[in-house]
């Protein structure tokens, strides 16, 4: 009894420190597989100009898409980008009276272009919340049990003519 | 004796034996997560509006969604997302007056200017 009432006060003490090793563990590899999304579509955008609509099978060999605890997803969304409006009253516009130059049309045109992200789903709160101090609020969010961070890179730009 | 005192340590701790515990999520991250995800899905939505000149009839038409919010269309130009506030009510997001959040966050997220 009295062996089983030490271990049972061992155990209690030593418990906090159990759990932060485990939840460091877990951090650990949803950190090194978001890593791995992102370096897999850092490579894809440097070699092809385009965002990839998969990761799935370009993804480093150790950093998986699901892991006990938490799945990753790689995401991938449009942006709107309006042409900034040439300024007429640029030399470059002008000709030699001062006036626009005929050819000059502003017409700018709105682009379309590819953002990627990376998602992690996980039913545990503090992971989520691990995943948005690692990475900072700057880039990634919290909704509901999604944390998701957008990528910087863009692609080029995407046909915007209807489908 | 230890075994009391090995419950009382395992339900509440101290915060020398606790440590700094885990991680939590704050309300305010979770506020702006929803601001986040509503400036996304908006702009998916002016994606969609470019390609095909009219707005979508529903989020669910759009190659990316994100599930949880409410779209009202309120005509061919003009649309409004909702998501849940944390603590209760309501974050919208009106396609004609975005509050300046909303632009905060695109400028952050999206690279877009900023107000």
């Amino acid at each position: 009894m009295v062996i089983i009432a030490m271990l049972a006060f061992g155990l209690a003490v030593a418990y906090p420190r159990i759990r932060e090793r485990a939840f460091e563990g877990r951090l650990t590899q949803a950190i090194a597989n978001v890593n791995g999304v992102t370096t897999a579509a850092s490579t894809f955008l440097e070699a092809t100009g385009v965002l990839p609509a998969e990761i799935g099978g370009s993804v480093p060999a150790g950093h998986t898409m699901a892991s006990p605890g938490h799945i990753v997803q790689w995401e991938l969304w449009e942006v709107v980008v309006s042409p900034d409006i040439p300024d007429v009253a640029d030399d470059r516009f002008m000709n030699e009276n001062d006036l626009p130059l005929d050819s000059l049309t502003i017409r700018p045109v709105p682009t379309v272009h590819a953002i990627g992200g990376v998602s992690v789903h996980s039913p545990e709160p503090a992971l989520l919340a691990g995943l948005l101090q690692r990475y900072g609020a700057g880039l990634s969010f919290i909704r509901d049990t999604t944390w998701t961070m957008v990528l910087p890179a863009r692609s080029r730009p995407r046909p915007n003519s209807p489908n | 004796m230890l075994l009391a005192l090995a419950g009382y340590l395992a339900q509440l701790p101290p915060s020398w034996l606790a440590g700094p515990g885990l991680p939590r999520v704050a309300d305010t991250n979770r506020g702006a997560g929803a601001v986040a995800a509503l400036t996304l899905q908006a702009e998916q939505i002016r994606v969609y509006q470019l390609r095909n000149g009219s707005l979508p009839a529903t989020l669910e038409v759009m190659p990316a969604y994100h599930s949880g919010l409410r779209y009202v269309r309120s005509n061919n130009r003009v649309f409004q997302l909702l998501a849940p506030r944390p603590g209760g009510g309501v974050i919208l997001y009106d396609a004609a007056r975005p509050q300046e959040r909303f632009k905060a966050a695109a400028a952050k997220l999206l690279e877009k200017p900023g107000s």
